[in-house]
C-alpha cells in the first residue's frame, strides 16, 4: 500500500508514471459513481471515468501542489467533462486518443453494478413525473428496471426483447432523465469530495 | 483493485499498460533531454570562446588581421618593408654560427686535406651587414578610372624602366583590365611601389621578404671548403708518379669541380633573385571590379588552393575557438567553485531545518 498523498502521487508521476495507477486505484470506483449519478447512464459514466483519468494522465505534468488534496484537481477536469457531457448529449475522446487508451465496450455485467452504486430511492418521485416526457419503450423499461427494480432479465421477458436490448433502453432512458432532471435542476446527490 | 466493476479493471489495465510505456520514453526522453542539454552546452561554450577570441584578437583571424593591417599600412606610407628589415637581420648571425660545423664537417670528410683550410674558410666570412640576402616581392592591386587602362598600362611599363627594371610579363583581358610582372632593382622597390600606388585606388597590396641569407653563406662555406680541396688535389695531381694515382686524382678533382660548378650556379641565381625584386600588378577599371576577386585568384584559380584555404579557415575558427576557451576556463572554475558554496551552505540549511 502506497503512503504517498493523492498530491505526492501526482507529482511523482511526472517522472514514476506508475504512481498514477495508484490515484486511479483509489478513486476511480467513486468517480464513476460521481458520473452514474449525474448521468443516470452506466455507458456514459463509465466513458466519462475513462476520459478524466485520460485527461489527467495526459496534463498530470501540469497538476501543480497548491495544499489542497489531489482529488480535487481530478474531480475539477470531472466537472469540465460532464459539462461537455451536458452541453453535447456526447462524451468526448481527445484525452483517450491522445494518450493511446483503446477503446473499451462496457461489459453487460457491469450496467447493474454501476446501476447499484447510484442511490435511486431520494429521486424516485421526481423521476416518475420525468419518466412521462420520455418515448414508450424506454419509459417502459426504466420504470421496470428502477421503479420496480427488476433484474434485466426480467425487464427483457415483460418488455418481450433481448437483455441487450433491454440495456439499451434502459441507458438511453436514463441518459435522457439525466438531462431532463439537469434542466429542471434536481440535484440526485451531494458531489462526491 | 478492490471493485467488482470489470470495466474499471479492464482500464487500470490498459493505464499499467500506458504507466509502463511511458515510463520506456520518459527514460529515453530524459537522456536525449540530457544529450541535447550537452550538445547545447558544448555548443554555447564555443560559441562563447569563438566570441571572446575574436574579441580579443587571438586565434589565426585575429593574426590575419593583423598582418593584413601591418601590410597595408607598410605600403600606405610608402616605405615598402622597412619595418620588417630589423626583424629579418638578426637571422644571418646563428645561420652564419651553424656555418661553421658545416665548413669543419666538409673538411674532414676530405680526408687527405691540410687543416690549413679552415683558418681561411673562417677568415673568408664576409661582414655581418653583407650578409642581408633577402628576396622580396610585392604586388599590387590597383582600381582605375574607366577608360584609362590603356593609359595605366603604359605607365606602369615606364615606371618599371625608370626604376632600371623590366617587365616579366603581361596580361591583359579584354581593355578593361590587366596584370603585369615587373622585374626591378631591389634598390628601386620601394619607390617603384609608391609610384604605382599613385597610378589608381590600391584595394589590395602585399610585400614579402624571403631571407636566404643562411642559404647563401652555407653555400659559400661550401664552395671556400671544395676550392681549398681542389687545389689540394692539384698538388697532389703534380706529385702523381704512376697512372693509377693519376687517374684516381683526375676522378676525385672532376667531382670537386662539377660540385663547385653548381654551388656557383646556386649562388649567381640567390644573387639575381636578391638584386631583382618582383611586383605583380594588377590593374582593373571601375566598372569591371566586381568580377575579379584578388590577383592571386586570378592567377592561380585551383581545387587545391581553395582546399587549403578551406583548412586554413577550419585551423583559424580553432585557434580562435582555443584562444577563447583560455579566457573562459579561469572563469568557469570560479563559478563552479561559487557554485559549490552555494550548494553546500544550501545543503546545511536543509539539514538544520
Amino acid at each position: 500500500m502506497d503512503e504517498r498523498t493523492d498530491a505526492q502521487l501526482l507529482l511523482a508521476s511526472r517522472a514514476e508514471p506508475a504512481a498514477f495507477v495508484e490515484v486511479y486505484r483509489r478513486h476511480a470506483e467513486d468517480l464513476l459513481r460521481y458520473f452514474a449519478r449525474r448521468t443516470l447512464d452506466p455507458e456514459a459514466a463509465a466513458e466519462l471515468t475513462a476520459e478524466t483519468f485520460a485527461e489527467a494522465f495526459a496534463s498530470r505534468r501540469n497538476y501543480r501542489d497548491t495544499g489542497a488534496n489531489g482529488v480535487a484537481w481530478l474531480y475539477g477536469i470531472a466537472r469540465h467533462q460532464l459539462g461537455h457531457f451536458f452541453r453535447s448529449g456526447r462524451v468526448d475522446a481527445a484525452a483517450r486518443k491522445k494518450i493511446g487508451l483503446p477503446p473499451t465496450d462496457l461489459p453487460l455485467e457491469d450496467y447493474e453494478r454501476i446501476e447499484d452504486l447510484v442511490d435511486f430511492a431520494p429521486i424516485r418521485a421526481a423521476l416518475a413525473e420525468a419518466l412521462t416526457t420520455l418515448p414508450d419503450d424506454q419509459r417502459e423499461a426504466l420504470r421496470l428496471r428502477v421503479i420496480d427494480a427488476l433484474p434485466y432479465p426480467e425487464v427483457a421477458d415483460r418488455l418481450q426483447c433481448a437483455e441487450a436490448t433491454a440495456r439499451q433502453r434502459v441507458s438511453r432512458g436514463l441518459r435522457r432523465l439525466a438531462l431532463v432532471l439537469q434542466e429542471e435542476g434536481i440535484s440526485m446527490t451531494a458531489e462526491v469530495e | 483493485m478492490d471493485t467488482e466493476i470489470r470495466f474499471l479493471q479492464i482500464l487500470e489495465d490498459d493505464f499499467l499498460e500506458l504507466a509502463e510505456a511511458d515510463a520506456t520514453q520518459t527514460t529515453a526522453r530524459a537522456k536525449r533531454r540530457r544529450r541535447g542539454t550537452w550538445i547545447g552546452a558544448v555548443a554555447g561554450i564555443a560559441v562563447l570562446a569563438f566570441g571572446i577570441g575574436t574579441l580579443t584578437g587571438g586565434g589565426l583571424l585575429g593574426q590575419q588581421a593583423r598582418r593584413a593591417a601591418e601590410a597595408t599600412s607598410v605600403v600606405g606610407v610608402g616605405q615598402g618593408s622597412q619595418p620588417r628589415a630589423p626583424a629579418l637581420l638578426p637571422a644571418p648571425q646563428p645561420a652564419n654560427a651553424g656555418a661553421l660545423p658545416v665548413a669543419r664537417h666538409a673538411l674532414s670528410g676530405a680526408g687527405s686535406t691540410s687543416g690549413a683550410a679552415l683558418p681561411d674558410a673562417t677568415a673568408a666570412t664576409p661582414p655581418l651587414t653583407d650578409l642581408s640576402k633577402i628576396v622580396r616581392d610585392g604586388s599590387i592591386a590597383l582600381t582605375i578610372p574607366d577608360g584609362s587602362f590603356n593609359d595605366r598600362f603604359a605607365r606602369v611599363i615606364a615606371i618599371a624602366r625608370q626604376g632600371g627594371g623590366f617587365v616579366l610579363s603581361s596580361q591583359t583581358q579584354g581593355a578593361s583590365s590587366g596584370s603585369l610582372t615587373l622585374r626591378v632593382p631591389s634598390a628601386a622597390f620601394d619607390q617603384t611601389l609608391v609610384r604605382l600606388r599613385a597610378l589608381g585606388v590600391p584595394t589590395s597590396s602585399t610585400v614579402t621578404g624571403k631571407d636566404v641569407t643562411a642559404q647563401y653563406v652555407d653555400y659559400q662555406a661550401h664552395l671556400k671548403v671544395l676550392e681549398s680541396r681542389r687545389s689540394v688535389l692539384l698538388r697532389l695531381m703534380s706529385r702523381a708518379t704512376t697512372i693509377g694515382e693519376t687517374i684516381a686524382v683526375e676522378n676525385e678533382l672532376n667531382d670537386v669541380q662539377l660540385q663547385i660548378d653548381q654551388i656557383e650556379g646556386q649562388l649567381r641565381f640567390l644573387d639575381d633573385q636578391v638584386a631583382q625584386a618582383t611586383i605583380d600588378v594588377q590593374l582593373l577599371e571601375q566598372h569591371a571590379r566586381s568580377t575579379i576577386v584578388a590577383p592571386g585568384d586570378i592567377q592561380n584559380p585551383s581545387l587545391g588552393r581553395a582546399l587549403q584555404r578551406a583548412v586554413q579557415g577550419f585551423l583559424a575558427v580553432l585557434a580562435t575557438v582555443v584562444v577563447g576557451l583560455g579566457y573562459l576556463v579561469p572563469v568557469a572554475v570560479l563559478a563552479g567553485i561559487v557554485l559549490l558554496i552555494v550548494m553546500l551552505v544550501r545543503r546545511r540549511d536543509l539539514g538544520a531545518t
